[in-house]
């Protein structure tokens, strides 16, 4: 009998011992679980982001719908066979980071390529469509190129100028233009048609977004800044 | 006998469990938004303002890094540090750990106030995932307060 009960007690104790460590199992497995299953969900959820995540360069491969013609603002060598026609916004960061870039381009490539600046003024920017007939009511007194400098070397001023109209006007003045023929043209249906033209030759080429570059009708997908550079150089050696 | 008596922990009180989880939940949706501004500042070597999604103002302001470290990737530690200290706490149930993190939720609030007053006043453009994080940051920090009283040592 005694021996009996005594095996009982140890039965007990050993079921008990075992329910214990399949505890200390669960317990274990719940804290893998946990941890694990927070960081792999973490891992794959990042990883889906890097691979699916918009990407931030666009994918059109529309060519150029508008040859480039006399009404187009252009500089550089105009008998030249290699064209790059860029679609820009005057208020885009973008358009102005890239602004030095196509500066050494021309400086260094001038002889051999023919630049041309065409207006995609974007919904986005307040400012950008009167920054684009500014350019154009300067364009009507002879300096286009002199306004468009202007405008991307103070972008960060008079994007966020109350009233950038004054201070376009005095831009106008610096350039030695005649201020009330400007501050007429910047309303004139003219400008405002010129611009417009611009925009739907831009939307016919299938421009997502500013700076879109067009080298010989091309669209490019830059990844650097560098590229643009070694696009130009590559098609100005392919034409000699 | 007694000893195997007590194997499982005492059960966290309801509240402070669903506090941790809401932090845990908040703190991946956080992480993974930080994330992904993150991704987009190393891939997004050309900036490229476009027509449906305007522009990358805010992400090429000089406001959207401190020194070389983009402020996405702060975000990213600030988030990892919330999913940490939630883990930790449903893991170890020390109620302290839960209380420290909710008073780490201020620090979120704080920089949130001040990215929002940075592109509301200074950069004068908004950024949809930064407003995002603001929300997340700003949920954490009411979800913080909630706990930091439940949980006063």
């Amino acid at each position: 009998m005694e021996n009996n009960t005594k095996t009982d007690q140890e039965k007990r104790i050993e079921e008990l011992r075992k329910k214990e460590s399949r505890e200390k199992q669960l317990i274990l497995l719940k804290r893998l679980g946990l941890w694990g299953g927070i960081l792999i969900a973490l891992v794959g959820m990042v990883w889906g982001l890097a691979k699916f995540g918009a990407p931030t360069s666009t994918n059109n491969t529309t060519p150029l719908s508008e040859p480039v013609s006399a009404t187009d603002h252009t500089k550089g060598n105009l008998a030249s066979k290699v064209v790059l026609v860029e679609y820009s916004d005057f208020q885009c960061p973008a358009c102005g980071q890239f602004y030095p870039v196509v500066k050494t381009v021309e400086q260094k490539y001038g002889k051999d390529i023919l630049l041309v600046y065409r207006h995609f003024p974007l919904p986005s920017h307040d400012k950008s469509d009167l920054a684009a007939r500014a350019s154009e009511a300067a364009s009507a007194q002879g300096k286009f190129w002199e306004m468009h400098d202007k405008l991307f070397d103070n972008q960060t001023t008079w994007t966020v100028a109350p009233e950038p109209e004054k201070i376009f006007a005095d831009y106008a003045v610096q350039l030695g233009l005649n201020k009330e023929k400007f501050i007429s043209d910047l309303k004139s249906i003219e400008v405002e048609n010129r611009i417009q033209k611009d925009i739907s030759s831009g939307s016919a080429s299938g421009i997502q977004g500013t700076p879109t570059f067009f080298l010989n009708g091309k669209v490019l997908n830059l990844q650097t800044y560098g590229d643009l550079e070694t696009n130009v150089a590559t098609a100005i050696t392919e034409n000699r | 006998m007694e000893t195997l008596k007590q194997t499982s922990p005492p059960p966290l009180p309801k509240i402070d469990k669903i506090g941790a989880i809401i932090f845990l939940l908040l703190g991946i949706i956080g992480f993974l938004d930080a994330s992904y501004l993150t991704i987009e500042h190393y891939r997004g070597i050309i900036p490229v303002c476009t027509v449906v999604t305007g522009c990358g103002t805010v992400l090429i302001s000089k406001y959207s890094t401190v020194g070389p470290v983009p402020l996405a990737l702060l975000g990213v530690a600030y988030y990892s540090v919330i999913i940490f200290g939630a883990l930790l706490f449903l893991d170890l149930k020390i109620i302290k750990i839960l209380h420290l993190l909710s008073a780490y939720t201020f620090i979120g609030i704080l920089a949130s106030l001040y990215f929002l007053y940075l592109q509301i006043f200074v950069i004068q453009a908004l950024c949809l995932y930064c407003l995002f994080s603001a929300a997340t940051s700003t949920l954490l920090f009411i979800n913080g307060v909630y706990i930091y009283k439940k949980t006063a040592l």
